[in-house]
């Protein structure tokens, strides 16, 4: 074996000893350690005085820089030579040195063995690298101890998983550490030198009499790392020492006198580099000024995208993008976070009249009231809520839609559409036993997918979003119109109404749509829980009976068949069972869900340049690969498409490339291309395919209402049942019991006409109702409803229902014998009135009587909630669909 | 962090009602300020109830209209326009109605101007601090809140052989255990089927961890409970750490061990759901829902309230101050009527009034006892409807059955991080914590979740240089 000798080379032997703790026991011995081993370095040949360096460090970057320093000065050997506490994970790995400052378990204030130390001296200029560790768990580092190609020793001052007694002997250093100065100041007796392998042997005898605390031996370890040479340590010896040869002392004349002066220069510019380091390094340690308030954004956007945003939008607070410095705004001091989002979302068409009503949204939000006169009642500051600095639909359509509904002039909001953030296109979700054969998965036709599912074939239910509350639905109801053949839609073409009547015929009766996707997927779920809203709308989920075909987006579809959360699902703890999945269809050139930030200018704000560049920014960050992208696509969104303009695949990662999220990926991202005239078209056109429809609200107004704060939650779902009537969808709103019979258990209060058009006398008397219009009396319930089925029936419309909207005293305990079993036979007559229930109260739907009502009417039940409101207005929207009842 | 569902119509109620059973006497002509008064308010101000019949009442004394601009229905939204709203400079608004834990932030962006004057002696030592922020006073304290434990009274006595709440967090989790053990047992022997349907199981404790503000006001209480100092500036520094994963831990224990999963989807309405149905036997939720509850089990029999378990150490039982805070809108025109209404809306009888309606008062003398504290000039009023929350059953012209058990918990409750960036912080924990939550557990968090809180609160982005190590 041959010994590397470094004499005349530029070495460096950097000692590290910590032996004052501010949270650790204090090591008094390790105090004299570096100046006994300083003292023992010079005698050995090696080293000369100014190439010893002594540490003590307080803070890890302290022994970081001196790390960095030596690492980067030795050319020859560099020993590196650390004595205080150390300390290990529970695993036993991942050595941490502990400074002066290190308190255990807060991995910042320590010095990682593998990460730190090791990494450094990986990248050493040193032609050797040896290592000397002292400290409690020093034989754990041997388990990390690696390096890609520098020569290195190391030297453990004992096994693994042991701690060691030290640190508190008298003067003159610790045990270690006295006998390791002795070896190398004295040499070893027979030895002309003494190398790393003499060192080890020599210091393993030495110890023999010593016990660690474990009561074993104590026994300095060693390791190497690519070398089997030996490395000379000391040339002390007892023996006669031999004279030093010459081309040594040539070459440490060189490095000594000659060298040193060549590199003058460079020693200044070094100097005064390392001047400045330590300025900025004394800047960066004072105490950095406070952070004001970061500018907040308000991020509006659909129910379906909300999670994902929410996400997105704290990393983007958190990221260095948020916070790097930015020309010509100097004003923050450094690092701070510049802006904060809040996202919050709300229904289509409450986002629509928020638009529309802007001068309201803006008069409450400036408290001057003004737009008052032209209320509608629509309330925006409340909901939607805050005015949105921008606002990230569903569609480019939802924009268009939007747009369309502001006056042409005068608004104190402006709409910019940025472009699309991300993508996700629209599918049918068949189930996975109900495959119709013949259609393509992708690539077929709306006309080839209407067929194979159609009673002929497949024989499923189609069941579609609303397209007045949700973007997916609207999205959908284009691509359904304007790409049934499968063609492309161009930005002119008008939807044929016999088509749509025909799509519309195929779009399932009531209870098919619902507020959101994500809440009619929510509805599909198999074996739901006690929580969920399927089962709490009193029917057995849609889902087990394996004819739903959901349309949805993709996104929405994998999440359902990962059993992640959705909607107000919670997250399953996996995939759906392949038979309760759904398989992804992907109806030929309908456009994806491209989700377009739109930036909303307010007129009026002080900081609208600053503002309007915080939301840029944002708009940026979301869109670029380094930053909202990831998080955007990691939640099952396709990417935009990069600067090249090619569609980037999903990322390995995403959920789409799960096998079980029955995505494919070779659909394409057909983006929108539909102009805003034709938006207009297809929902017209929509609108006419529909039956003109008739929607009777029946009330519960005794007392009992007004209690545990149910009357809010009433009056707020009849109030959004309000928003859905117009001229082809005209109600009428009975009250029971009756003030002037209250005797009477049958005798209703007709308080708008059936068959009303203007929403204006429904606002009043719920006005009424709100004010304390109530009736001191009990309810009763199925007499009432008797009353209103019998009046509904009258009339052979198919297109109608009753909301009713009780609470659980529903009279029973009066009840005459019979009403019961006569209201169950009527509902049951034809034509069929769906009776939707909206009950407050405790028990909700659970309960024979209303899981009955719903049964026997073909209606559902909704139990009180934050979301009973939107989730009524689902039901309700369905009521006018042109569908066949009786599927 | 609640989100009351309240109706603008509700408001002339009160108005009619009030007008009719003490009459309307209009006051003193208006002073220089003109128009009305502008109160923008998210809670429910607006309906019916203690709240409003103070402003009505405001109104017929001094002769100067109040118009209430009511905000977004979540506090989130709340908090976003209105911060934004006065960042942008816009804002005719008076008087906000704030979230207690909001008033550094709004301090620090100028939209509220310092109140200008001490508080008097009279308002609670511990609800003054969510008021205070850079040695200023910026608010008046209008309604507090502090965290309650509920207990089945009648079912410990059954079956835990005494009637009385447990003393410190670790008897609370054996005592829910062995009783809920035995009440499921007997449930199971009467069962048909020999099984215990989900819905009638009783589960020993529901609390509000649902990733929203109330799991970080659960996880800070947590941390409090394990020795976290609710006054340390840093999250990182000394003893904190360890409490704070103490405290997030043992959180965990209690979902895994004695709460409904379904706790992680609950906020303080669908907690106190399931108490009131009988399926917890512990709950830790505020006063304003003893009204509620009270609905469905009767007080002082079947259930009662106590204050949060004591952290051993020191016997403290620290609960986190909820409520609000009126302020002065920094760019208000009325600053007078302001002022005037803040003082009317928090003036010693108008806090008798808020106690006696079912909300937490901030003023010491409202918890006198009747007789010896100030009166309430409100009428009865009968047939009341009920707030959100606050609802049903008024105690006019006395104290509520907890007001003690209250006014105790208020003395030693705490207000949370006073940061400028307090709602990032919460978003970090809310976040962290419930993946946390949420994992098959065993790794420490507190280290970078302290690390992300102090962050959070410094104003400043992630540090991404230094990559946390697993231990050690």
């Amino acid at each position: 074996m041959s010994e590397y000798d470094a004499r005349g080379k530029l070495n460096r032997a950097l000692l590290i000893g910590v032996h004052d703790y501010a949270t650790l026991t204090r090591l008094p011995a390790v105090e004299d350690n570096i100046a006994e081993l300083s003292r023992a370095l010079t005698a050995t040949d090696l080293f000369t005085a100014d190439e010893i360096k002594p540490c003590r460090p307080t803070e890890p970057e302290e022994l970081s820089q001196a790390l960095k320093t030596a690492a980067g000065e030795a050319r020859g050997l560099l020993l590196v030579y650390f004595s205080g506490h150390g300390w290990v994970g529970s695993d036993g790995g991942d050595l941490q040195l502990m400074v002066g400052g290190s308190v255990p378990r807060q991995s910042h204030t320590t010095v990682s063995w593998q990460d730190a130390v090791l990494s450094c001296l990986d990248s050493a200029r040193a032609e050797r690298v040896v290592i000397v560790l002292e400290c409690c768990y020093a034989g754990n580092a041997g388990g990390a101890f690696h390096s890609h190609r520098k020569p290195m020793s190391l030297l453990m001052a004992a096994q693994p998983n042991r701690r060691i007694f030290s640190g508190e002997e008298p003067a003159g250093g610790t045990l270690f550490t006295r006998a390791l100065v002795q070896i190398v100041e004295n040499g070893i007796p027979g030895r002309r030198f003494v190398t790393f392998e003499d060192l080890v042997r020599e210091l393993r005898v030495r110890l023999a009499g010593e016990r660690t605390p474990m009561g074993d031996v104590w026994e300095p370890r060693s390791a190497k790392q690519n070398t089997v040479d030996d490395v000379v340590l000391s040339f002390a010896t007892p023996e006669a020492r031999l004279p030093t040869p010459p081309r040594v002392r040539l070459r440490r004349l060189f490095n000594q006198h000659v060298r040193p002066r060549l590199k003058l220069l460079l020693a200044l510019v070094t100097a005064l580099a390392l001047i400045a380091t330590g300025l900025v390094v004394r800047q960066l340690l004072q105490p950095l000024p406070n952070c004001p308030p970061a500018l907040e954004l308000r991020l509006l956007t659909a129910p379906e995208a909300e999670p994902t945003l929410r996400q997105a939008a704290f990393d983007y607070e958190m990221s260095e993008a948020n916070t790097r410095p930015l020309q010509g705004e100097g004003d923050l001091p450094a690092g701070c976070r510049r802006a904060q989002i809040t996202v919050y979302s709300a229904a289509k068409d409450q986002i629509d009249q928020g638009f529309a009503a802007a001068v309201r949204w803006q008069g409450e939000a400036l408290g001057t009231g003004q737009g008052q006169q032209d209320d509608k009642g629509t309330d925006p500051l409340y909901r939607p809520g805050p005015q949105p600095d921008l606002w990230i639909p569903e569609s480019t359509a939802d924009y268009e839609e939007a747009r369309r509904g502001m006056p042409p002039a005068g608004s104190p909001a402006t709409l910019h559409n940025t472009g699309p953030v991300a993508y996700s296109p629209l599918v049918v979700g068949i189930p996975a036993g109900k495959r119709p054969a013949d259609v393509e998965r992708v690539g077929a036709s709306w006309q080839d997918l209407l067929t194979g599912t159609d009673s002929g074939h497949q024989d499923l239910k189609l069941l579609r979003p609303s397209p007045v509350l949700s973007g997916t639905g609207l999205l959908h109801t284009i691509g359904l119109y304007l790409a049934n053949d499968g063609s492309h839609i161009g930005s002119a073409g008008s939807p044929d109404p016999a088509l749509a009547e025909g799509a519309e015929q195929r779009l399932s009766a009531p209870g098919s749509q619902y507020a959101d996707s994500t809440e009619l997927l929510c509805s599909l779920r198999p074996a739901t829980g006690p929580d969920t809203v399927a089962t709490a709308t009193g029917q057995a989920p849609a889902g087990r009976d394996d004819r739903s075909a959901p349309l949805v987006s993709e996104k929405s579809l994998a999440d359902y068949n990962l059993g992640r959360a959705i909607g107000s699902c919670p997250a399953l703890g996996g995939p759906l069972a392949p038979d309760d999945r759904y398989v992804a269809y992907y109806p030929k050139n309908v456009p994806a869900l491209d989700h377009p930030l739109i930036r909303v200018d307010w007129r009026g704000a002080t900081d609208a340049t600053a503002r309007q560049a915080a939301v840029d920014r944002f708009a940026d960050w979301l869109r670029a690969p380094d930053g909202g992208r990831p998080v955007l696509t990691a939640q099952g969104y396709r990417p935009v498409p990069g600067k090249d303009g090619t569609d980037p695949a999903p990322p390995p990662g995403s959920p789409l490339r799960s096998s079980r999220a029955n995505a494919d990926l070779d659909a394409p991202v057909i983006p929108f291309t539909a102009g805003t005239d034709q938006v207009a078209r297809v929902l017209d056109g929509y609108d006419r395919a529909q039956k003109p429809s008739r929607l009777l609200l029946l009330m519960d107004t005794s007392t009992s209402m007004a209690d545990d704060g149910k009357l809010p939650v009433a009056l707020g779902a009849a109030g959004r049942a309000l928003e859905m009537v117009g001229a082809r969808h005209t109600y009428g709103l009975w009250t029971f019991p009756d003030r002037a019979h209250p005797g009477d258990p049958d005798a209703v209060r007709r308080v708008v006409r059936l068959g009303t058009v203007d929403p204006a006398p429904g606002k009043a008397a719920l006005d009424r109702i709100a004010k304390g219009d109530l009736v001191d009396h009990g309810a009763a319930m199925e007499e009432a409803l008797t009353a209103a089925v019998r009046e509904m029936k009258k009339s052979s419309g198919s297109n109608q229902a009753i909301v009713l909207i009780m609470d659980e005293d529903d009279g029973r305990l009066r009840r005459a014998a019979g009403v019961e079993q006569r209201l169950t036979a009527l509902l049951k007559e034809k034509p069929a009135v769906p009776v939707l229930t909206l009950v407050l109260g405790k028990a909700g739907c659970d309960t024979f009587v209303l899981q009955g009502l719903a049964g026997a009417s073909r209606g559902q039940c909704v139990p009180g909630g934050p979301q009973a409101p939107d989730l009524l207005a689902g039901l309700i929207a369905s009521i006018g669909t042109a569908g066949k009842e009786d599927r | 962090m609640r989100s009351p569902r309240t109706t603008w119509p509700a408001a002339a109620l009160a108005l009619t009602l009030t007008a009719a059973v003490s009459g309307c006497t209009a006051g003193p002509g208006p002073g220089p300020e003109k128009g009305p008064i502008v109160l923008a308010t998210g809670s429910d101000l607006s309906s019916t109830g203690v709240r409003q019949a103070l402003i009505r009442a405001f109104e017929r004394r001094t002769g100067r209209s109040v118009r209430i601009v009511k905000l977004p229905d979540t506090a989130d939204g709340q908090r976003s326009q209105l911060l934004a709203a006065g960042q942008s400079g816009s804002g005719a608004y008076d008087v906000l109605n704030l979230d207690v834990a909001w008033t550094a932030e709004f301090a620090e962006a100028g939209v509220i101007r310092p109140w200008g004057t001490s508080l008097d002696g009279d308002f609670l030592d511990s609800v003054v601090k969510t008021v205070e922020y850079d040695d200023k006073v910026w608010a008046v304290p209008f309604n507090t809140d502090a965290g309650l434990l509920y207990y089945r009274k009648d079912i410990l006595a059954k079956y835990g052989h005494h009637p009385q709440p447990p003393s410190n967090w670790g008897q609370l989790k054996d005592l829910a255990t062995a009783v809920t053990a035995a009440y499921n047992r007997e449930l199971a022997r009467t069962a048909e089927d020999g099984k215990v349907p989900e819905d009638k199981k009783m589960y020993g404790m529901v609390a509000q961890l649902r990733p929203y503000e109330g799991l970080t006001v659960n996880t800070l209480e947590s941390a409090w409970a394990n020795g976290g100092d609710p006054d340390a500036a840093s999250f990182t520094k000394g003893e904190q750490v360890g409490a704070l994963q103490l405290g997030v831990a043992d959180l965990k224990d209690r979902l895994d061990t004695i709460m409904p999963h379904a706790a992680v989807t609950m906020d303080e309405t669908e907690s106190r759901r399931w108490f009131a149905d009988g399926r917890a036997l512990f709950m830790r939720n505020w006063p304003v829902e003893y009204a509620s509850v009270a609905e469905k089990l009767t007080p002082g029999v079947k259930f009662d309230v106590a204050e949060l378990p004591a952290r051993p150490a020191d016997g403290k039982r620290m609960s986190v101050l909820g409520g609000q805070n009126l302020a002065i809108s920094a760019g208000s025109k009325r600053p007078e009527g302001a002022r005037a209404l803040i003082e009317a809306l928090t003036g010693p009888a108008s806090e008798r009034c808020l106690l006696e309606r079912g909300f937490a008062a901030t003023r010491d003398s409202a918890y006198r006892e009747a007789g010896k504290a100030p009166v309430c000039p409100l009428p009865p009023e009968h047939g009341e409807h009920g707030e959100h929350g606050a609802t049903g059953q008024p105690w006019p012209g006395q104290q509520p059955p907890y007001t003690r058990t209250l006014y105790a918990a208020l003395l030693a409750a705490e207000p949370r991080p006073r940061s400028a960036h307090y709602q990032t912080f919460s978003k970090v924990v809310q976040i962290r914590v419930s993946e946390y939550l949420g994992s098959p557990g065993g790794t420490a968090i507190a280290d970078e979740l302290a690390r992300e809180a102090d962050e959070a609160l410094s104003g400043r982005g992630a540090q991404r240089t230094r990559r946390p190590a697993e231990d050690g």
